[in-house]
């Protein structure tokens, strides 16, 4: 069982196509927000009203504190995001194309995989120390895995004619791996980094938390702690933002792969 | 169809010729690296003072659960995430069959779903710890939030997803509303929705240790975190391990539980 | 018509005998191939010889399981001979050969769905030709299968006839000697398979390879074939090995309704009708 079998459809993953929510159900939202606007009052501390969010947010950006946090994470986010592609389709394409690989590796990275995300944190930061390196390490290590089963699935299943083809035509081993085994994975790979990406921030967002050094992470720690509720919520908000965006952009890449989807149209047109 | 996860289990069916198949290369392959952990942990880790030994973790281990509160915190864990994802799933199931079910209810909050489950989880612990304080209801209160979207989709694009032939063949057979509901529609989507509940509960576990390593200290993660900051690698990766443990059972548990239960729909799991 | 019963190890049909060596283009002796492992393995092919001229479209028929495509595979350099040698030109064949071409049934596999036909058909040629040359050779091919006005349509956009062509057009472009063609027009609806029938025959006949065509189609194979053989089974070997009758010429319509044409796919019919009794 794994994150790779009954994937919605294309056409519900990515925004703008058919099947993509109209835009009318933004409005249970923004209704809520106005609600929350007008509702909210000076005695219950714990609900702000949004406006006061976005005061508190930009009280923080007046501090110049803003954009350096946002831009810590956002480089966490985006290195971190690479490593996890490259690492999980290389693991992915050796795993599924050696089943003497899969087996010996298999039951050990199911244990892996299934390894509460966030659990890796403290233990990393005890043996590694507060540094960018163990940022980095642990964030790859946890999200991973959805684009290591994607294309390991990916790459088992590339069709015995295709290999064959590459060899009746007498290509190269590097040949084969670069012109027809990766661009056969890639729509795999784009499919986990969609479902990984999320985890990715999510963790960098909690390192910074736990660790406190820098980021959106640790704005949001901070305010917490000193009961400054509107800049909890604004920032929280803010990291919604940078989740849809991060969502959007992923999904927007399926268009772009959109050639290397196999051919399921033979004989449609005859 | 998929048997990505074939080479992961350790077992395969009972029955004869079992203990030939069962995965001895991968097994190995684990206690190789624990082997190989071991040895690395008693040289070159050494000089590192924060890589413990197996054995360490092992005694550590011991001592945490027959003279510390390593059970009880476990105990804590598993509930707070059982019941959690019991609360969530049914939460996720009604919710997510409405708008299954019901276009005009798709079209109005869809779009609101979306954004609000791209809040980051991590971010929603630190409102939930404002609101409710170090607590277990912060962290129970979290764990159903964040895990009842998986089910809620899954459900929903379950039931969306019902191939139109269908839904054909129930008006061909002019089957009433309910009768379509329950028979089809349902039964149709179950093969995501069981994807989408296995997601929820890796999802429960995740948060409630998350919750305990930054909020509420009581549980496994906060175990954890409390090793960490008094620097005690050994109990640490027990703490670790244990929590890993945990995630691999329950999720093996469900797959067990889900696919005798559910055989007929097939190896969608 | 010239026909020649293999019950044991026989030569080839007069025409290869009187040709000699030298225009030989194909040449296989004492094939065996086992296949599976351990309790499962079993021999497949038995001690099959052949021989094959230049310039002839060869027909392999048999039933469903026969294990032509395995022979095929096998000619192709894809499957390793248990025993026996195979030689292409005077060269023994092990791994795919330089000469032949393999044609593959499932072309939405063998076709890479992000490049355009013109350069899936160019996917041969980039290791060994120039980029202005490859392009020609790519164009010409695609001419000959009539696909010109397709060469950068993506193979989604194509029809199922239209794809296979395109395969078809790829092996071309490598100017084979040989070209190997596993029941290329089997996904294929009944017209389209009837013009590329011809289309190929065409093209066979232009190109003076040799093909080696695999079919359980016994109409396609008497259409098509300059020679016919017919695989008995378990294990394979060549139970009947026919020059066709037919003119060079055929058409669709015409050549079936002569007699010749019947007469042949009566033999055939029959043949493999005993083998089932």
């Amino acid at each position: 069982m794994s994150d790779t079998v009954q994937q919605p459809k294309r056409s519900q993953t990515v925004p703008g196509q058919r099947g993509a929510a109209p835009l009318r159900g933004l409005l249970p939202l923004v209704a809520g927000l106005i609600l929350w606007q007008l509702l909210a009052s000076r005695e219950v501390p714990y609900f702000p009203p949004p406006l006061d969010w976005i005061k508190s947010l930009d009280a923080l950006r007046l501090n110049g504190r803003l954009w350096p946090a946002l831009e810590t994470t956002l480089i966490s986010f985006f290195s971190a995001l690479i490593i996890s592609v490259v690492i999980g389709s290389v693991l992915g394409i050796l795993l599924g194309r050696s089943a003497l690989l899969d087996r010996l590796l298999g039951p050990a990275l199911e244990f892996g995989r299934t390894m509460p995300a966030g659990a890796l944190v403290p233990v990393a930061v005890l043996i590694m120390g507060y540094t960018d390196t163990m940022t980095l390490f642990v964030v790859t290590l946890t999200s991973f895995w959805p684009i290591l089963l994607n294309v390991r699935s990916a790459a088992r299943q590339i069709s015995q004619d295709r290999l064959d083809t590459a060899r009746v035509l007498r290509l190269s081993w590097w040949d084969t791996q670069r012109k027809i085994l990766l661009p056969s994975v890639l729509p795999a790979i784009q499919l986990g980094t969609q479902i990984a990406a999320p985890v990715v921030l999510i963790i960098v967002l909690l390192v910074e938390i736990l660790t406190q050094i820098s980021g959106i992470g640790r704005e949001i720690a901070l305010a917490q702690s000193t009961f400054r509720t509107s800049t909890v919520f604004g920032l929280v908000a803010l990291t919604g933002l940078l989740g849809l965006g991060v969502n959007w952009m992923i999904s927007w890449s399926a268009r772009l792969i959109r050639n290397y989807e196999p051919a399921g149209s033979g004989g449609s047109l005859s | 169809m998929d048997a990505a996860s074939k080479s992961g289990r350790i077992t395969t069916q009972s029955g004869p010729g079992a203990l030939a198949r069962f995965n001895w290369p991968g097994l190995a392959t684990i206690v190789a690296l624990i082997a190989l952990w071991e040895l690395y942990s008693r040289t070159l880790g050494a000089r590192f003072g924060t890589i413990a030994s197996v054995a360490d973790i092992a005694s550590a281990f011991n001592k945490l659960l027959f003279e510390g509160p390593l059970l009880e915190q476990l105990i804590h864990t598993l509930t707070v995430s059982i019941i959690g994802w019991i609360i969530a799933s049914v939460i996720g199931l009604a919710m997510g069959a409405a708008i299954g079910l019901w276009r005009p209810v798709w079209a109005y909050t869809m779009a609101s779903i979306d954004v609000l489950r791209s809040i980051p989880s991590i971010s929603l612990v630190s409102i939930a710890l404002m609101v409710f304080g170090f607590s277990s209801k912060m962290e129970m209160v979290i764990v159903v939030y964040v895990s009842q979207w998986p089910v809620l989709l899954a459900t929903a694009g379950g039931i969306r997803a019902v191939p139109g032939s269908y839904l054909e063949t129930a008006r061909t057979v002019r089957l009433s509303n309910a009768a379509m509901t329950f028979k089809i529609l349902l039964p149709g989507a179950l093969p995501s929705i069981l994807v989408g509940l296995r997601l929820s509960l890796t999802l429960a576990i995740a948060l409630a240790v998350v919750a305990e390593m930054v909020g509420n200290p009581a549980g496994l993660g906060f175990g954890l975190v409390f090793s960490q900051q008094a620097i005690q690698p050994a109990q640490a990766f027990a703490y670790l391990v244990t929590i890993g443990i945990v995630g691999w059972g329950l999720n093996a548990a469900f797959v067990l539980i889900a696919g005798r239960l559910f055989r007929a729909y097939g190896p969608a799991l | 018509m010239a026909m020649t019963h293999h019950d044991d190890v026989v030569d080839a049909p007069r025409q290869s005998a009187i040709a000699g060596k030298a225009d030989l283009a194909f040449r296989c002796r004492s094939l065996s191939v086992d296949l599976g492992l351990g309790d499962t393995r079993r021999r497949i092919i038995n001690d099959l010889n052949l021989e094959l001229p230049k310039n002839q479209f060869v027909c392999i028929l048999g039933e469903s399981g026969v294990g032509k495509t395995t022979l095929l595979r096998v000619f192709g350099g894809l499957v390793p001979a248990s025993e026996g040698t195979i030689e292409l030109n005077g060269q023994p064949v092990s791994g795919p050969p330089s000469g032949a071409v393999f044609v593959f049934q499932n072309y939405a596999a063998s076709l890479l769905p992000w490049r355009t036909a013109r350069k899936n058909v160019e996917l041969g040629l980039e290791a060994s030709v120039g980029k202005a040359e490859r392009q020609a050779r790519a164009l010409e091919a695609l001419k000959q299968v009539n696909l010109s006005n397709h060469a950068n349509d993506y193979p989604r956009q194509l029809s199922g006839g239209m794809q296979q062509r395109v395969q078809i057009a790829r092996a071309l472009a490598l100017n084979p000697q040989l070209l190997l063609m596993d029941e290329p027009f089997g996904a294929l609806d009944a017209m389209t398979r009837e013009n590329l029938q011809v289309e190929l025959r065409r093209i066979q006949q232009a190109s003076g390879a040799t093909i080696i065509f695999i079919t359980h189609d016994v109409d396609e194979a008497v259409f098509l074939a300059d020679r016919l053989i017919v695989l008995r089974s378990k294990p394979a070997n060549i139970g009947l090995d026919v020059v066709s009758p037919l003119p060079r010429e055929r058409d669709q319509v015409h050549t079936k309704e002569t007699p010749a044409y019947l007469e042949l796919r009566h033999t055939i019919y029959e043949m493999l009708r005993s083998r089932s009794e």
